[in-house]
């Protein structure tokens, strides 16, 4: 009888596939075991455990993973041998897809890992730790994107930066409200104040990536009528050479053209600007869309910057559109808009993802913005979140799969991350302040 | 000889009326303009009516022709402006290099008398038309006003109520102020003195959340520059 039951046992476990835990989620997670930090270094515990929970909040959020530990298993892992810590016959009894184990020596955090479905385990990296949880949180959040690329062959988040905007009021001066540029990681630690304008500065977008302190665009009210700015240089410097209000600044992913509202010509209309590679404006601005009585207002390119989303109210009330972006300067005819989102009447804030199938939006749903996904490969399109308070400004991260958006509440907006597979939003940011316009790092 | 004389004056009326024709639409201005004249007097054709100026440029009429962008020129959007037609911004920004006059910071809410003519106006939910009575004569009065102090610049900054999204009221501050804008224009003020400024809902009047409070803050404001 015993004969029998290890015989179904092992033919059982010839056929079985990655092992998976359902959550309540759109779909399954994989299981990954991640140690606590073991051995001893130049670092107290507190601050190994911190170290931890960077990369277990990491792994969690991914969207793919779910991750968990236990002191038994810890223990065996401990064992310096590396075969007799992965050793399969211990580890094969959980769903594992992965064991992480995490060591300490002096001040390298060693990484080890165990693939059970590939049966190998092997050092996956070492990581200089410099006891600055700041900086080395950033290390951390590369370390979980390769652990999501290498094993699960999936774009990780993590590593990307947010760029927004705090607003706050005086009570000193006036009431005067201000706004400035801040960035954070992509889980909202390691916060820095980017602009000290004390004006109201908004919108702001990465122009570079992987630089401690990127260059950016954003929108300043430092001279009274907004203008878009771009933080090159010491104290920042006007962008496009156009008269009247210039808001609500699009990038595209090749960086090579910006979309932007103005009211140059009288009334708020879509413009585009092409620019060069050190990120000057070329050539005059394109007044690429206006229409008669019509408010023109957020766009976004799609990822080959070949068309663009954007707000229009030219039938009524705001909708979002589609067109292909001209390719000549020849502007006698407006290019042909077609209507994407029909299912609500006021849709705003359209960001593409990066793969370009699908669209995020804000829609107003029984009297409370929320945040909608446009597909385009079956023309549908679906509430992402619920519950009350205004949610607006969604964008869309490189991995295709989460979205940073901000509440827009009476009294606070704070900024949230949603992914499409567990569709939990997730609050990251803290502190004073409205945060909103949040962008990723691209 | 008498068929003569009376046929020559209306030949060269109606060769006058047709060279000078550009399309129906111009036509349709220029009589709205002649009736307006007419009613102003003969003093006018005497260039003695105050509210008369003389264009130094087509450019002071249609905006400044500098090429700064490429503009659109989709035929239908030329002749669905009539009634609403954008009106293109100053040649300077205020504070700008060449500009007349310095930043916005320099720009005053008006006080004392002027600030009983420089009134804010009201607009309605989602809405960019001045359609209040009251708020009509408030546009006449700084019309006025303005035509009589050419040294006076203006600023109008469009608001917003809190309840469209931050974006969109961006855009919409825009439509109300240059909607204003282009009332103050046609009433007779030079465009080239009066700039707009969007806020959106980002400097609400009113802090609270009920009927009234959206309504004060569905608003358009100005400040003044004396030269």
């Amino acid at each position: 009888m015993k004969r029998i039951m290890i015989f179904i046992f092992l033919t059982f476990s010839l056929f079985a596939e990655e092992l998976q835990v359902h959550l309540t989620t759109k779909v399954p997670l994989s299981i990954v075991y991640l140690s606590k930090v073991i051995g001893s270094g130049d670092f107290d515990e507190g601050y190994l455990s911190n170290v931890r929970g960077v990369l277990e909040y990491d792994l969690n959020n991914s969207g793919y993973i779910y991750s968990t530990r236990e002191n038994k298993s810890d223990a065996v892992l401990a064992i310096n041998d590396l075969q007799k810590a992965f050793n399969p016959g211990y580890w094969s009894k959980e769903n594992y897809s992965l064991i992480v184990k995490l060591e300490i020596q002096n001040k390298k955090l060693n990484v080890y890992v165990f693939d059970t479905l590939k049966n190998k385990s092997f050092a996956f990296s070492t990581i200089n730790l410099i006891g600055n949880l700041n900086a080395d949180r950033r290390k951390i959040h590369e370390l979980n994107d390769r652990i999501l690329e290498d094993f699960f062959q999936k774009k990780g988040y993590a590593e990307k930066r947010i760029i927004y905007s705090v607003r706050k009021e005086n009570p000193q001066n006036n009431h005067k409200w201000t706004s400035e540029i801040w960035m954070c990681d992509s889980d909202g630690q390691n916060a820095k104040q980017l602009t000290f304008e004390n004006s109201y500065c908004v919108h702001p977008l990465f122009l570079s990536s992987k630089k401690e302190i990127p260059d950016f665009i954003y929108v300043s009210y430092k001279d009274g009528i907004p203008k878009i700015y771009s933080s090159k240089g010491a104290k920042g410097s006007k962008l496009i050479s156009l008269k009247g209000n210039q808001l609500l600044p699009a990038l595209s992913r090749q960086k090579d053209q910006i979309t932007f509202i103005c009211d140059a010509a009288g009334s708020p209309d879509l413009f585009l600007q092409k620019i060069d590679k050190d990120f000057n404006a070329n050539g005059k601005p394109l007044q690429l869309y206006s229409c008669a009585r019509a408010t023109q207002a957020t766009s976004s390119f799609s990822p080959s910057g070949k068309e663009l989303a954007f707000v229009s109210d030219k039938d009524g009330s705001p909708r979002i559109y589609l067109l292909k972006i001209p390719q000549s300067n020849t502007n006698d005819k407006r290019p042909n808009a077609q209507l994407i989102t029909k299912k609500n009447r006021d849709n705003v804030t359209p960001s593409f993802s990066s793969d370009g199938t699908k669209l995020a939006f804000s829609a107003t749903t029984e009297g409370v913005r929320q945040i909608w996904v446009y597909d385009f490969s079956t023309d549908d399109e679906w509430q992402l979140t619920t519950g009350p308070g205004n949610k607006e400004n969604p964008f869309w991260a490189d991995d295709n799969l989460h979205i940073v958006y901000n509440t827009e509440d009476k009294s606070s907006s704070e900024m949230y991350i949603i992914n499409l597979n567990q569709q939990k939003p997730l609050k990251i940011s803290s502190g004073l302040g409205q945060k909103r316009f949040p962008a990723w790092e691209r | 000889m008498k068929k003569l004389l009376i046929l020559t004056p209306v030949f060269l009326i109606c060769f006058l009326a047709v060279s000078c024709q550009k399309s129906s639409n111009q036509t349709w201005e220029n009589m709205k303009t002649a009736g307006a004249y007419l009613n102003k007097g003969i003093t006018t054709l005497c260039g003695n009516y105050s509210d008369s100026r003389l264009l130094e440029s087509s450019d002071e009429f249609t905006g400044p022709g500098d090429g700064e962008f490429i503009p659109l020129n989709d035929k239908d959007l030329k002749a669905q402006f009539i009634n609403d037609r954008g009106i293109p911004q100053p040649r300077f920004s205020p504070g700008d290099k060449g500009s007349p006059i310095p930043g916005l910071g320099e720009f005053k809410t008006p006080t004392g008398e002027l600030a009983s003519i420089f009134k804010r106006v009201h607009f309605g939910t989602d809405d960019h038309m001045i359609k209040l009575s009251e708020d009509v004569d408030v546009i006449r009065s700084i019309a006025a006003y303005m035509k009589k102090n050419s040294r006076v610049y203006l600023s109008i900054e469009g608001h917003c109520d809190e309840r469209a999204s931050a974006a969109y009221n961006m855009a919409l501050g825009a439509r109300r102020a240059n909607h204003v804008r282009v009332l103050l224009i046609k009433n007779g003020v030079d465009f080239n003195r009066i700039y707009t400024i969007s806020h959106g809902k980002e400097k609400p009047l009113a802090l609270g959340h009920g009927d009234e409070d959206w309504r004060a803050n569905r608003r358009a404001e100005f400040k003044i520059f004396v030269k």
